[in-house]
């Protein structure tokens, strides 16, 4: 591997921008993700989830058993807007998505 | 929608799992998002050695057909090409078929999702014509297209080794099966002389430079002590291993432990397969990866459970049946993988207790074989 190697092939991030993550602090999958999109992509992280671990077990030389996996959340897969947007025949599916709004994020 | 048990996943052991709680009549519902049921069985065309006895000389693909012809008879809720998408916070959970988002509610869940394929990260991976070895054998076993005309492979698990055997059985030329280390991971001989003649190189102490290509991968860049190499090729395969599908089980908040030998990050259960989440099972490959019979009889074994806790069975016969099945992955796993039986069984003690497994009587004398 080389610095230009693409570890998260949806958002093209890699080896190097990965790295430089991990050299400002970075220590989970989440904190690179947030740094610089890594893993949140139409894929959201299946195939970069184990590279980006190895990359900060090796880099921080914590055990990959302390690195841990990405938070996930709502919608599990891609679905198009539209089948959240529409009242579907059995059920609202926007309303029910807000229901899982935390009160305090909706302020 | 309402059912007794909504079961994640159509593949093997989700439909054995679906066997034993749909034949003592509850209602299951099974969520699948390919379009078929049987699940990484139907493009396999090779027969497994670590498989449960009654399976043994049949190829994965007619092991799935007699899986589906066994569940047929008891009505169970098939929805293919639908998806799991989330968890709403009372429980039920959220199916999606690509137009209607709806709630599921189950009185018992059972996750079998089972595992995924690890990239081989290289400079220029990302080319076109760069697949893992599922994939290859998606191609040729399930949809019948040919990937190329010459290829190399990256890994050397049995894995790798029976897909050589099968691209070279439909015309493609093998270049050769990579590995990085120094010794192979396949440890089967039988397999490594059948790849030997069929003049397939096997090429230890190599690894991958880079590929490249203009617009798809038309050469990979190897090296190996005598220096590199360029093969020319038109597409690759990669064996990185594998991993249990965890998106579940977090969206179901059930904690997770690290086990190297059992594939990364698996989620914790008890001796029920019952995960931290109350009623929610989990079942084949997301246990952990250890033997193909472990795939079924896991499923079976959460099965059981969910129906001893929905009375559907009295303890006294689902303890003779789960210990039944325990004792059989033991026979195979003995043989075939008792590093990856011991490391189950201290997953379980990890999550339940120490020596908590030997409330089954006959497993618990053999977590060192």
């Amino acid at each position: 591997m080389d610095n230009t190697t693409i570890i998260c092939r949806c958002e093209e991030i890699n080896q190097e921008e990965i790295e430089e993550a991990i050299q400002i602090g970075a220590e989970t999958f989440d904190d690179i993700k947030r740094l610089t999109r890594c893993g949140m992509g139409p894929c959201q992280s299946k195939i970069c989830m184990n590279l980006v671990s190895s990359i900060i077990s090796e880099k921080t030389s914590h055990p990959l058993s302390q690195v841990p996996v990405p938070r996930l959340r709502i919608p599990l897969r891609p679905i198009q807007i539209s089948t959240l947007a529409t009242g579907s025949s059995n059920f609202s599916s926007v309303k029910s998505v807000m229901d899982e709004v935390e009160l305090d994020e909706r302020r | 929608m309402e059912t007794d048990v909504l079961i994640i996943g159509g593949g093997p052991a989700g439909l054995s799992a679906a066997y034993e709680t749909a034949s003592r009549g509850l209602n299951v519902t099974i969520i699948e998002e390919t379009w078929y049921l049987g699940g990484q069985l139907v493009q396999q065309t090779q027969s497994f050695e670590d498989m449960p006895n009654h399976y043994r000389q049949l190829c994965g693909f007619e092991i799935a057909e007699n899986l589906i012809k066994k569940v047929e008879p008891f009505g169970i809720h098939v929805l293919t090409d639908h998806t799991l998408i989330g968890l709403y916070e009372n429980g039920e959970m959220g199916i999606s078929n690509d137009r209607d988002v709806f709630p599921v509610k189950a009185s018992k869940i059972i996750m079998a999702t089972g595992a995924a394929e690890i990239a081989v990260p290289f400079p220029k991976w990302t080319l076109p014509g760069i697949m893992t070895a599922g994939a290859a054998q998606i191609l040729i076993n399930r949809d019948r297209v040919l990937p190329g005309t010459k290829t190399i492979l990256i890994g050397s698990s049995s894995f790798a080794f029976e897909l050589a055997k099968q691209l070279h059985e439909v015309g493609i030329e093998v270049k050769g099966i990579v590995e990085q280390q120094s010794d192979i991971v396949l440890q089967n001989n039988c397999l490594i002389d059948e790849i030997e003649k069929l003049n397939i190189p096997i090429l230890k102490n190599t690894k991958v430079i880079e590929a490249e290509g203009k617009g798809q991968v038309e050469t990979l860049v190897i090296e190996s002590n005598q220096g590199p190499q360029r093969i020319d090729v038109d597409f690759v395969c990669l064996d990185g291993g594998r991993n249990p599908i965890l998106e579940a089980f977090l969206i179901a908040n059930c904690s997770l432990s690290y086990r190297k030998i059992l594939g990364g990050w698996v989620p914790d259960y008890d001796l029920n397969f019952e995960t931290s989440s109350e009623g929610v099972y989990v079942a084949g490959n997301s246990t952990g990866i250890t033997s193909k019979a472990a795939i079924f009889l896991t499923g079976s074994l959460s099965g059981i459970s969910v129906c001893e806790s929905l009375g559907k069975i009295n303890s006294t016969e689902a303890s003779q049946m789960k210990n039944l099945f325990w004792e059989e992955l033991y026979q195979v796993e003995q043989q075939v993988n008792l590093e990856g039986w011991n490391s189950r069984l201290k997953h379980i003690e990890g999550y339940m207790g120490p020596n908590s497994h030997q409330s089954l009587s006959g497993i618990g004398r053999k977590i060192n074989g």
